[in-house]
């Protein structure tokens, strides 16, 4: 018998992450007394799966909520509603107390945009790459100089590179100061919030193949959150795409790209100017107008009708669930049936 | 043809307290009326230090060193050198707005928070048509002009921003990132500029947003006929929207020609370099990407010789040396007049036109 891809991932091992319908609203307040006058959902219901060893890409526009998502994930802030269950124990993070994060917290890392921010000025790289075996006393101290040395060259640094302070290095030489330290705990998902976005492209290039690179050593997961549809596409097994707080549609890298399923990813796929003057020139612009509506109101029905150019009247009134349209893509849209829509 | 704008050996200098940093070394390249020119090159390279010598805005402490920016303001008359004229002069700020405009990555910062979208529009409208004002609007006694007020509104719908009428009286915090770009903008053309420099407009945005600004830059480009320099370190944006390419590295031009001999016939390691680190949105390609080894150099530190030398897997010995930008005499550019594909690389020294160019 012959069994697809998207079959076989529904029966296999318990998944690495398991979310369902995550939620995040934050409160509007007003006035003197601070009345809560409204919520921006920023979050509102995410569902996904992420395997062992595999790399999820987290697309959108921003203000939709990819950071919020993943700060949920990593328990930095606590989750307005919805589970999320973690390892092959299947604990469910979404409702540990603090204390009860503690062990998974090594287990989840985060790498930010900016790592000029995120690493303390004041610290040598040797004392913010040990800093979590210290903290979490893994490490024997005699052996610590060793675990650094070894961590700075698996992400491509030098061991004298030990001693400097992180404004002596470039901004490509500070991802990878940031990313050995994500490393340093072993962790089994990483969390990686566009980590390439302000990079140039050649170096971008270097961090995208060593990402790549670690991922096979280490059996890694990634959550690879970025506005880049290219760099997402490359580096991604399989791409959810959101919209104001929900996933409109999530499928195989492949097949999204090429054939996508949801009127927003086609337009976001067409918006992407290809480094390619000949073909740019024949390809048809699909124009999205206006912007994306403030996520405090959001429009009804489904969210994104107003800038849809298929919107039908249903499409007002109904929020589109996002169903299972094959076994490896689930879209949320009245239409996806019916549409036939352009990728690459 | 005559081009509209002519930039010939620009050095623009900054000195810093460890030493002379050259932004801009020796930068030529020349602006066809009516077309676009794409700046690419990494951060640092001097891509916005480029744009502002054109307009003599390089910030303090840098000054022009060398060169000529030839400006031919008029297709029957001579070429007026824009290096020779004083930043602060009265013939510079005529320049500046009416005849090349710019605009920036973050249009806060030219912006003022304080005033209404509608008074700014209106003031470089009533700057530009300073005739057009009555007595009493002159000595300040009625603030904005009701004519440039409607020139105002007209210029907003003109860009595409919705329900202009109330957007006129807003302030620029009220507005989203792709519509404060839009009031640049429309700022920018209320004065039918020759020459617009548009320094990375969309980098700010979000694609979909920046498809709709920039689909918009192209639209007002046909309907004004000016011509636009275009700074980006984004490729994709430069196939979309360049006739001419100058690509830099280090404070220098490294290689010009058609986007199409750019993207198809690249020359310059650097080049070559730069397409081939971008990830591709099909797909279908090797799951290790071709970066650039290293990184770009410290403008202190330059090495001897060309300066992409140290991260160029072709070098060869007399790579130590800095090679020139020359012209490649490759049949493709016969077709074309002006167009010229041009490359600073030891490679191609033998294939160069040394007299022609
Ligand atoms: N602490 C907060 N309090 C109130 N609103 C917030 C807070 N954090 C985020 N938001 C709102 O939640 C929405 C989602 O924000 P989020 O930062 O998750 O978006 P994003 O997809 O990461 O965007 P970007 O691409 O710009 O990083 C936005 O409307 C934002 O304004
Ligand atoms: N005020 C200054 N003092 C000293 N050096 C400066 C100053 N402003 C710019 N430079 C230098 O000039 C060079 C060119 O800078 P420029 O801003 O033109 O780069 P760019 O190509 O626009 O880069 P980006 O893509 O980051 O905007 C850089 O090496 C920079 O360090
Ligand atoms: S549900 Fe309707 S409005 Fe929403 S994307 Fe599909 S067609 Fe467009
Ligand atoms: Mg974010
Ligand atoms: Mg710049």
């Amino acid at each position: 018998m012959q069994l697809d891809a998207g079959f076989m991932r529904n029966i296999a091992m318990p998944k690495l992450l398991e979310v369902k319908g995550l939620r995040k609203y934050f409160p509007i307040r007003k006035g003197i007394l601070r009345r809560t006058i409204g919520h921006v959902k920023a979050v509102d219901g995410i569902s996904f799966d992420v395997e062992r060893g595999e790399t999820l890409g987290l697309v959108g526009e921003s203000g939709c909520g990819k950071t919020t998502a993943s700060r949920c994930l990593l328990r930095l802030i606590t989750p307005t509603g919805g589970n999320f269950t973690f390892g092959d124990e299947q604990i469910n993070l979404a409702k540990l107390t603090n204390k009860q994060m503690r062990p998974f917290r090594r287990r989840i890392q985060m790498i930010f945009q900016d790592p000029q921010s995120s690493l303390n000025p004041r610290m040598t790289v040797a004392d913010i790459v040990g800093e979590p075996l210290r903290v979490n006393r893994t490490v024997k101290r005699d052996k610590l100089q060793n675990r650094i040395v070894e961590l700075l060259e698996s992400v491509g640094l030098k061991s004298h590179d030990m001693r400097r302070y992180p404004h002596a290095f470039s901004g490509g030489q500070r991802q990878r100061i940031g990313i050995a330290r994500a490393l340093a705990l072993h962790p089994e998902l990483i969390v990686a919030d566009e980590p390439v976005s302000a990079l140039d492209v050649s170096v971008q290039a270097q961090i995208l193949n060593l990402l790549a690179e670690l991922r096979e050593k280490f059996q890694l997961s990634y959550i690879f959150i970025a506005h880049d549809l290219s760099v997402v596409r490359h580096i991604s097994d399989r791409v959810a795409v959101m919209y104001l707080g929900k996933i409109v549609e999530i499928s195989d890298a492949e097949t999204l790209y090429q054939s996508p399923k949801h009127p927003y990813t086609e337009a976001l796929i067409s918006a992407v100017p290809l480094p390619d003057p000949k073909e740019q020139r024949k390809r048809e612009l699909i124009h999205l107008e206006g912007d994306v509506p403030d996520p405090s109101q959001p429009p009804t029905g489904c969210h994104f009708h107003p800038r849809c150019r298929y919107a039908t009247d249903v499409c007002k009134q109904e929020s589109p669930e996002l169903r299972e349209i094959t076994p490896s893509s689930k879209v949320a849209c009245h239409l996806s049936e019916t549409l036939e829509l352009h990728g690459v | 043809m005559q081009p509209l704008l002519e930039v010939s050996n620009l050095k623009t200098v900054f000195p810093t307290d460890s030493g002379l940093v050259h932004a801009v070394n020796d930068v030529s390249f020349s602006i066809d009326r009516g077309k676009t020119v794409g700046i690419v090159g990494e951060s640092g390279c001097g891509k916005s230090i480029t744009g502002l010598s054109l307009l003599q805005l390089v910030p303090n402490p840098g000054r022009i060193d060398m060169g000529e920016i030839l400006f031919y303001r008029d297709e029957t008359e001579d070429p007026l050198d824009i290096v020779q004229v004083s930043p602060r002069s009265e013939l510079m700020r005529k320049i500046r707005g009416n005849e090349i405009a710019i605009i920036f990555q973050e249009p806060m910062t030219s912006l003022n928070p304080v005033y209404t979208v509608g008074d700014q529009i209106a003031e470089a409208i009533v700057l530009h048509h300073e005739h057009k004002r009555t007595p009493l609007e002159r000595i300040g006694l009625q603030k904005t002009p009701k004519w440039a007020r409607e020139r105002a509104i007209e210029m907003l719908a003109r860009v595409g921003i919705p329900a202009p009428e109330q957007r006129v009286d807003e302030y620029p915090h009220q507005l989203s990132g792709g519509m404060r770009q839009r009031v640049m903008i429309a700022m920018a053309l209320c004065c039918a500029p020759t020459l617009l420099i548009a320094d990375e407009p969309t980098t700010a945005l979000d694609v979909t947003i920046q498809a709709q600004v920039l689909t918009l830059m192209q639209e007002l480009q046909v309907e004004f006929g000016m011509a636009i320099m275009l700074i980006t370190h984004d490729l994709g944006i430069i196939a979309d929207m360049a006739d001419e390419v100058v690509v830099m590295y280090a404070g220098r031009v490294v290689e010009t020609g058609t986007v199409d001999d750019i993207f198809y016939n690249p020359l310059h390691p650097y080049t070559r370099g730069l397409l081939n680190s971008i990830p591709n949105l099909k797909g279908n390609q090797d799951k290790t990407l071709t970066s650039i080894p290293g990184t770009v150099p410290h403008p202190l530190a330059l090495p001897n010789g060309c300066s992409f030398q140290p991260r160029c897997t072709e070098q060869i010995p007399v790579c130590e040396q800095m090679p020139e930008l020359n012209s490649i005499d490759h049949p493709q550019n016969m077709q074309t007049e002006n167009a010229c594909h041009a490359v600073r690389c030891w490679l191609y020294e033998e294939y160069s036109d040394a007299e022609t160019a």
